[in-house]
């Protein structure tokens, strides 16, 4: 809704910092195809296994419970248990798996029902700017992930150059006009401010919308931005309604 | 990841989250690795290099290797395949197309169905499982591991 992507198009989409591919299944739901950007090869490697188990798998319900579980667990004890159930669910799904170039006549569908493959994965660090020619996206999202570009990195690189190199990256990678809905958890109003500043050096025009302000939990902060020049121009963190209105769209 | 830490640099908090590798690739021990998404050449025909002293002239297209490719047919649809192609440069596809052993024409007739399916076949059912993306101007490397590539540039390469 926030990228104001022609309805029943496909289009494509950039997701930044994708992670085990979750928000990419969404992307992928609505018909469009992404490519994704992790600086974590692991969490790509899941995510490259979720695409590949959704394609074979049209009627199984039996879903990434394991792998739910191996994303969430930061370590120790329960990340044995989660291997060991990513590993039995993998078991049943290898059989599967093996087959799919055609044999099987179960997940192994006649070429002509395969759809076109959706996603894409690199493995690259959003801080170092994207590695895409101009003009290659119709959209950008991400979840989670843009706080990351507040922090140092520990090979030295500054949170404002990474914050610079990013978002101008991303200008440039957009098409004209195409939108980017990010959203992000800001540790405080500085890292927020920090954010959207960035954003509007780069030339986005747009706002920071913060969806249940008052709720420590359910908080959650979206910049959204347009490649299109505003009147207004720069990023605004407090006028989110007027950024709505500028933008002449539905209420996010 | 909902709660970043003070005082603590992304890099460390990413290492104390420990994922890792299990059989993903080799359940049944019985050699056969359950397909994956991997890069396909529509792809490639976005990446270009972004290191420090190279434009987009002359980083882009990057030059294709693969060692190792699969092939995974999918449906082929003319017209949403002339879609695509508006937003794929063509000679950098014909290039990678080649690196695959697949020769397309120089240029391309919008009525040839056969030479419209090879185009099909080249941009979304050759999957590079291992090889390089090679920087035009500099040779610069960036390997391709199980159908993902890798990007990320050096200190060196940081403008």
């Amino acid at each position: 809704e926030l990228l104001n992507l022609e309805p029943g198009a496909r289009k494509l989409v950039l997701d930044v910092g994708c992670g085990s591919g979750l928000s990419g299944a969404a992307l992928e739901r609505a018909g469009h195809a992404w490519i994704g950007c992790d600086v974590s090869r692991e969490m790509l490697t899941i995510a490259s296994e979720r695409a590949a188990r959704e394609e074979d798998e049209d009627e199984d319900e039996d879903e990434d419970d394991d792998e739910d579980d191996a994303m969430d667990d930061g370590g120790g004890g329960a990340e044995d248990s989660s291997e060991d159930g990513a590993s039995s669910s993998d078991g049943a799904d290898g059989a599967d798996g093996s087959d799919s170039d055609g044999s099987d006549s179960d997940s192994g569908a006649a070429p002509e029902d395969r759809p076109v493959a959706s996603a894409e994965l690199l493995e690259h660090d959003m801080g170092l700017g994207l590695p895409f020619r101009a003009g290659t996206f119709d959209g950008a999202v991400s979840v989670s992930a843009l706080q990351w570009l507040c922090y140092d990195n520990a090979t030295a690189q500054r949170s404002p150059r990474r914050l610079a190199r990013f978002f101008s990256s991303l200008h440039a990678c957009l098409r004209g006009g195409a939108r980017a809905a990010l959203q992000f958890y800001p540790e405080n109003d500085a890292q927020a401010r920090s954010i959207a500043l960035a954003a509007a050096r780069a030339g986005f025009s747009g706002g920071v919308v913060v969806d249940f302000p008052n709720s420590t939990r359910a908080r959650k902060h979206y910049l959204c931005l347009s490649t299109e020049r505003r009147r207004r121009g720069g990023v605004s963190t407090r006028h989110a309604s007027v950024f709505a209105r500028s933008l002449g769209e539905t209420t996010p | 990841r909902k709660t970043p830490l003070k005082h603590t640099t992304a890099t460390e908090l990413l290492a104390t989250c420990k994922f890792r590798r299990s059989s993903y690739f080799d359940p049944c021990g019985s050699g056969n690795a359950f397909f994956r998404q991997v890069m396909r050449l529509l792809t490639h025909n976005m990446l270009m290099s972004n290191a420090k002293g190279v434009s987009e002239a002359e980083g882009y297209p990057l030059k294709l290797e693969a060692t190792e490719t699969r092939v995974e047919e999918t449906e082929f649809d003319a017209d949403f395949l002339k879609k695509t192609l508006e937003t794929v440069k063509y000679d950098a596809l014909v290039a990678a197309a080649h690196a695959v052993d697949r020769e397309l024409p120089a240029s391309l007739d919008g009525a040839d169905e056969a030479a419209l399916r090879a185009v099909h076949e080249a941009l979304n059912d050759v999957h590079v499982v291992e090889g390089a993306l090679v920087c035009p101007k500099t040779g610069r490397r960036f390997p391709i591991n199980n159908g993902i590539p890798n990007m990320l540039l050096h200190e060196d390469e940081l403008s």
